[in-house]
């Protein structure tokens, strides 16, 4: 049994006391990061966490989707189970939660981030929230975690529904609801939801877009550092946060100050890392290639106007580039591939993403045929629910490099 | 057990016999059948076949739910010959399954319906504005003009054939015996196939046939729920070991005929209330509503379980085992999960098929 294991078992109020202790140790640990950028996400993120658990503000958790502006906006802490469950795994307590999981019920096909969410709620792993925000988009494990969630914890969930299409009318109907969410927050988490506290994690948001839409573009001829490579993708439930604008800023600053020349094979990356124990990605690390970008870091929406704050919210999250069609998500996917000269393209189809993975054969070879090499892995971001090895990378990333 | 041969096989030559109407494909129970009707059109579900969908798999990934995957192949294959295509957007792997069908199969119609998730004014209305333009698009792609009065008549042939099955299912949950669990699966698949007059009529007449006979046996009551479709063989092998399904809870099953529209009035409204009144399916969130509904209903109905069957891969209906076995067991009710391949042998699920049995052991 992991130490892990044997603490959470020990300890009172389940995991909420180890949860804290272990972000402390790991702040520890990066207390000698690679730079000031890396100091300020860790830093964000622990801070995040401590607020959360340690209940200084209401806490509402939020899905993929959901906007964390209008959640800080209301003063609380927007908590994201999805982006935690990296964390949990990182932690090595992601085999007891998929356990829990599995007693409960569920099928070892659903995905396995939503699993470990479930398994971590009854386990009590997680910061109690004071109300959910949970939306039906890609995801359907998503909508019955968050259900499953708001039943045990006997509180308010506010469902977003985001429809198929991003016509106008998707649009409208979308900021219709935000405008519930606001209500909702007023009502649930009780703090003062001043329209000035709106106006302020917009303009936060837009600089950091505005600093993300820099490091992209500097993207294109330095490369970053894994670490911080890794950190860019945890960032959206950060949305609205001024550390998030700091974060990138800093980072634009030093990736132009100290041009790192990427790897070969160039690679692009699609749907979300395996943070938790990015095996791939050391492989790949290893034989001298390097991810240029990824599909998840694109800039897909526009500057959000702070005077019509839900328009753009709405905007934004209609056009979340998993909405996208499949054709659409191709001709990006070549523009991207076009733009940051690639030589490969790799498709991290977790086994229980329906999102990442449904379409992927046609998109592959669409790829393919239009001269870009690419690979599907079978990777799943839970490390306890992995069950296929990465054999067929290192010969995808030999071919590229003969091909180079 | 009643012999229904005759009407199965009454239905599957109706179902075969492609007609002169256009043939429109759904695929899931969210679709406004009664547009297609209204369109003069004939609404087909499209059954997953193929037990080798070897082609599809080009196309969607092997971890994409094996109903998507086995009707896309059906399409691929042209076996059934589809005019036009009416999906929804109830699930990512639907959506996704539509695009490329969409981009591979020749089709004079091709529409994925917005359904929303939440009941909500903002959603109604969003409903009814996707309902008129699904409408619109039906009109202009076989060029005909759908008005009230015809809306109103399909509303009312598929309330018939919808109030034929549910005096069905009474029949054989109120005389458990009188109908093998397979018969009645198969029936209700292919009503969904057949013709809208054709199949009312053949079930409205065994209807008043069965109405004059006696349950035959008796075995262990179960309900079913989940979203396998074309699973004969699982509903046959339940009856060899003495297990009578009462009642299911199932998207080829009561789920298409639970709920009519209003005939009469703003008939768009009306078919966004059908959709809104009924219990909730998995696609729209866990619904204790649904669950304790159906596991009260199956209470009445003498079952002694049920058994959710979840196509592998599909998250919604998997992830609300945990509360339907929670309230089952508040009604003395024991419950088992399988997950379920369309494409596999049905000898696959012999294992799965030991565990019901064990259970109800």
């Amino acid at each position: 049994m992991s130490r892990w294991k044997r603490i959470m078992r020990r300890s009172l109020g389940p995991g909420l006391i180890t949860v804290l202790a272990e972000a402390e140790r790991v702040r520890g640990r990066l207390e000698r990061p690679n730079s000031r950028a890396s100091q300020i996400l860790t830093d964000m993120t622990v801070e995040a966490l401590k607020d959360a658990y340690s209940r200084r503000k209401p806490v509402v958790w939020i899905s993929l989707l959901a906007p964390p502006e209008i959640v800080l906006a209301a003063g609380a802490v927007p908590f994201s189970p999805e982006s935690v469950t990296a964390t949990i795994a990182w932690m090595g307590l992601d085999d007891v939660c998929l356990l829990e999981s599995e007693r409960l019920g569920l099928s070892p096909a659903v995905c396995a981030s939503h699993r470990t969410t479930v398994g971590a709620v009854s386990l009590e792993l997680l910061p109690f929230p004071d109300a959910l925000v949970c939306t039906t988009d890609q995801c359907s494990a998503n909508l019955n975690a968050f259900v499953n969630a708001a039943e045990r914890f006997n509180k308010p969930l506010f469902t977003l529904d985001i429809p198929a299409e991003r016509d106008q009318s998707a649009k409208a109907y979308v900021a219709f609801q935000l405008g519930q969410m606001v209500q909702f927050m007023t009502e649930t988490v009780k703090t003062n939801f001043g329209r000035d506290g709106l106006v302020s994690t917009i303009e936060n948001s837009n600089r950091a877009r505005e600093s993300l839409v820099r490091l992209n573009e500097l993207r294109k001829v330095v490369s970053l550092p894994k670490g911080e490579a890794i950190g860019l993708n945890s960032a959206t439930p950060h949305f609205g946060r001024l550390e998030l604008a700091d974060f990138l800023d800093v980072l634009c600053h030093e990736a132009a100050n100290s041009p790192k020349v990427a790897g070969s094979p160039r690679l692009l990356w699609l749907t979300t890392k395996p943070y938790a124990s990015p095996l791939v990605i050391e492989k790949i690390s290893r034989q001298g290639a390097s991810i240029v970008f990824e599909e998840a870091n694109q800039v897909y929406w526009p500057e959000l106007d702070p005077g019509r704050p839900l328009s753009g919210l709405a905007e934004k999250t209609v056009s979340h580039y998993a909405r996208a069609s499949v054709e659409e998500r191709v001709d990006s996917l070549l523009t991207l591939a076009d733009e940051y000269q690639v030589d490969g393209v790799i498709a991290s189809s977790y086994p229980g993403c329906r999102y990442g993975a449904t379409a992927i054969p046609y998109i592959l070879t669409r790829l393919s045929r239009s001269g870009i090499p690419a690979l599907s892995v079978d990777e799943d971001d839970v490390p306890g629910a992995r069950k296929e090895d990465a054999s067929p990378l290192d010969e995808f990333l030999e071919t590229l490099k003969g091909a180079a | 057990m009643h012999d229904i041969s005759q009407e199965l096989d009454d239905l599957r030559l109706s179902a075969a016999d492609e007609g002169d109407a256009a043939r429109i494909g759904w695929l899931c129970v969210h679709a406004p059948l009664e547009l297609i009707a209204a369109a003069g059109l004939r609404p087909v579900r499209i059954r997953p076949r193929s037990s080798d969908p070897r082609d599809a798999t080009d196309f969607l990934s092997s971890k994409t739910c094996s109903y998507l995957r086995c009707s896309f192949e059906e399409c691929l294959g042209g076996v059934a010959n589809y005019d036009g295509i009416l999906a929804s957007s109830c699930c990512e792997g639907e959506r996704r399954t539509f695009e490329l069908l969409k981009k591979v199969v020749p089709l004079t119609f091709a529409e994925l319906y917005d359904v929303p998730k939440v009941d909500t004014i903002g959603a109604r209305h969003f409903m009814l504005q996707r309902l008129a333009n699904t409408k619109h698009k039906l009109e202009k792609a076989f060029d005909v003009i759908i008005t009230n009065k015809s809306l109103a008549e399909a509303v009312r042939g598929l309330n018939m054939l919808r109030s034929a099955l549910k005096e069905l299912d009474h029949l054989r949950s109120g005389r458990p015996g009188i109908l093998a669990n397979g018969d009645f699966h198969e029936l209700v698949l292919l009503a969904m196939e057949a013709p809208l007059d054709v199949a009312t009529k053949v079930v409205a007449s065994l209807n008043r046939r069965l109405r004059k006979t006696a349950g035959q046996r008796d075995g262990v009551r179960m309900g079913v729920a989940g979203n396998v479709v074309n699973r004969r063989g699982l509903f046959d092998a339940l009856e060899d070991r003495g297990i009578v399904v009462v009642g299911d809870d199932l998207c080829a099953g009561s789920r298409f005929y639970a709920e009519n529209s209003a005939p009469s009035g703003d008939i768009l409204e009306g078919l966004a209330n059908r959709y809104f009144q009924a219990a909730p399916c998995p696609m729209r969130g866990l619904s204790r509503k649904r669950q304790s509904a159906f596991i009260q209903e199956l209470g009445r109905r003498g079952a002694t379980g049920v058994i959710l069957v979840a196509q592998r891969f599909c998250d919604a209906t998997s992830s609300e085992f945990a509360a339907l076995k929670i309230e089952a067991a508040h009604h003395s009710l024991s419950a088992i999960r399988i997950d379920l391949d369309e494409s596999s042998p049905d000898d696959v699920s012999a294992e799965s098929i030991g565990r019901i049995v064990e259970m109800v052991a």
